[in-house]
């Protein structure tokens, strides 16, 4: 009965980001692709970072989109109340809905995305580049389901935390601008010294990261131990964040 | 005759202060200033142990004045806050316009809001496909498919509204103070529309305008500071609050 209310709300969501725009779609391109290029040059030519032998722009948007995924989740989801607020305050309708449709556009997304990084693939290896596909490919969606899992999940609960106080979601910012600095998009696991590797591997979007690389290259770190902690921790974080809004959505408008 | 609406000890308490930080500057801030700030904490009862039975078929009207709690019983029974006690049962679909134009996209044209604002009270594509010509022609909005909402007027607003309500497929209609901003021509429109339903449609009606509420409902609910204090047949009802 509400699914073509999802279908009218993903429609809506997705035609309001490009009302008023020319370029449309190629939009969710863009910042990538300008991205990849400044990673480049500042930390593959400049600083002379390791790239596991990949060719840099493949190793460096393979990355990028993977963390905007992420990213974007959280600050989508953050602000679901907000977004929502009008009409969650006059009709009902399950509220999962909305997660659902905001979360369905950011997949979109990443999913154009990730046609043009097999595009990429595939110049590449008509260039000659020995791109070995390991047999972990067939796992690379549930990869990135566990990446859209952390982001609903921990979005959610930021979201339930700041309908009061609107501190922890300026904080978000910052703290999503720092935190790529702690996983491996840039600098991969191997190049990772020592005494720091710990600090890399109890990250599970950086586990997740090198996951999808090692799916798509044959490079990074795989292993079973942390992939079982990075998907316990995922569905953990999902089902924590969809409680938490269930609960939430009862009482938030007597509270705002 | 069958029971459609059943509401059981409602109740609804809100607590006054709790929630007026607005930073947590403000909240460290009133940590330290605990002076009588705590003791100002009071809670407020905006419904208090109501219980009654809408049949199918009638056409009631909540009437109270501003604070009686008619707005609050509203959003309970949609279920857009929850009682803080007692329960309620609605046995058909209830569709209700609480606040005329929420859920429009000011940037969407007349057709696409359509689909959005029918969609949100749960209806199917293939069913709003049906009932778009309805709309149409009941807001006089024909000519203006293709127009984003944000350049209409308040007055347009309403119009769409009232009409993609009228059209949604369900058994009871609840109405806040709904045509007030409307014009004439119009509201003598919806009064006939609503005067027109039939016999196993339920409306509930909010107004303040006693010469519309009489031509139109039978039965009546008049809350008072949160309590019922009548609830009988419109024309049993002697003194108008």
């Amino acid at each position: 009965m509400y699914g073509d209310l999802l279908k009218i709300f993903f429609l809506k969501d997705f035609k309001s980001n490009f009302k008023q725009t020319v370029l449309g779609p190629i939009w969710f391109l863009i910042q990538p692709i300008f991205s990849t290029l400044i990673f480049s040059i500042l930390f593959g030519k400049v600083a002379g970072l390791s790239t596991d032998q990949i060719p840099k722009p493949l190793y460096y948007f393979s990355g990028i989109i993977l963390f905007n995924l992420f990213t974007e989740l959280v600050n989508k989801n953050a602000i679901i109340f907000r977004d929502f607020k009008d009409i969650f305050s006059k009709i009902y309708f399950p509220r999962i809905i909305a997660v659902l449709s905001v979360s369905f556009n950011v997949l979109l997304r990443f999913i154009l995305q990730l046609a043009l990084l097999f595009l990429m693939i595939l110049i590449y290896s008509i260039n000659g580049i020995n791109i070995k596909l390991s047999l972990l490919f067939i796992a690379m969606p549930l990869f990135i389901l566990l990446i859209v899992f952390i982001g609903i999940g921990f979005g959610l609960i930021i979201a339930c935390y700041t309908i009061k106080y609107k501190d922890i979601q300026l904080l978000l910012t910052y703290f999503l601008q720092f935190f790529i600095y702690t996983t491996t998009v840039i600098i991969p696991f191997s190049a990772i010294p020592n005494k720091y590797k710990t600090f890399v591997l109890i990250n599970p979007i950086s586990n997740l990261i090198e996951s999808f690389r090692h799916s798509l290259f044959g490079i990074g770190n795989f292993t079973y131990l942390s992939f079982v902690y990075t998907l316990l921790f995922s569905v953990s974080l999902f089902l924590i964040g969809i409680y938490l809004f269930n609960e939430k959505q009862k009482t938030f408008l007597d509270n705002i | 005759m069958e029971k459609v609406i059943i509401a059981k000890n409602l109740s609804k308490i809100y607590i006054k202060g709790q929630f007026n930080f607005d930073s947590l500057k403000d909240l460290i801030h009133s940590k330290f200033r605990r002076t009588e700030k705590s003791s100002e904490k009071k809670s407020y009862t905006a419904l208090d142990n109501i219980s009654f039975e809408v049949l199918k078929g009638d056409r009631i009207c909540i009437i109270g004045e501003n604070g009686s709690g008619k707005s609050t019983l509203l959003k309970i029974l949609n279920k857009i806050t929850y009682p803080s006690y007692g329960s309620f049962v609605i046995s058909d679909k209830m569709v209700s316009v609480l606040e005329l134009g929420a859920g429009f996209h000011p940037e969407f044209t007349t057709k696409e809001n359509i689909y959005l604002f029918a969609s949100i009270y749960g209806m199917k594509i293939k069913d709003i496909d049906n009932i778009i010509d309805n709309v149409l022609d009941f807001s006089e909005l024909r000519d203006f498919i293709d127009t984003p909402v944000k350049k209409f007027s308040s007055g347009m607003h309403i119009k769409l509204a009232l009409s993609i309500f009228f059209n949604l497929k369900a058994q009871i209609f609840v109405l806040d103070e709904a045509f007030s901003v409307a014009d004439n021509n119009f509201k003598d429109k919806c009064v006939k529309r609503l005067l027109d339903l039939n016999q196993d449609t339920t409306l509930i009606f909010v107004s303040h305008d006693y010469e519309l509420l009489k031509k139109i409902c039978n039965k009546a609910i008049v809350l008072q500071k949160g309590k019922i204090i009548f609830n009988g047949n419109l024309k049993d009802l002697i003194k108008w609050p």
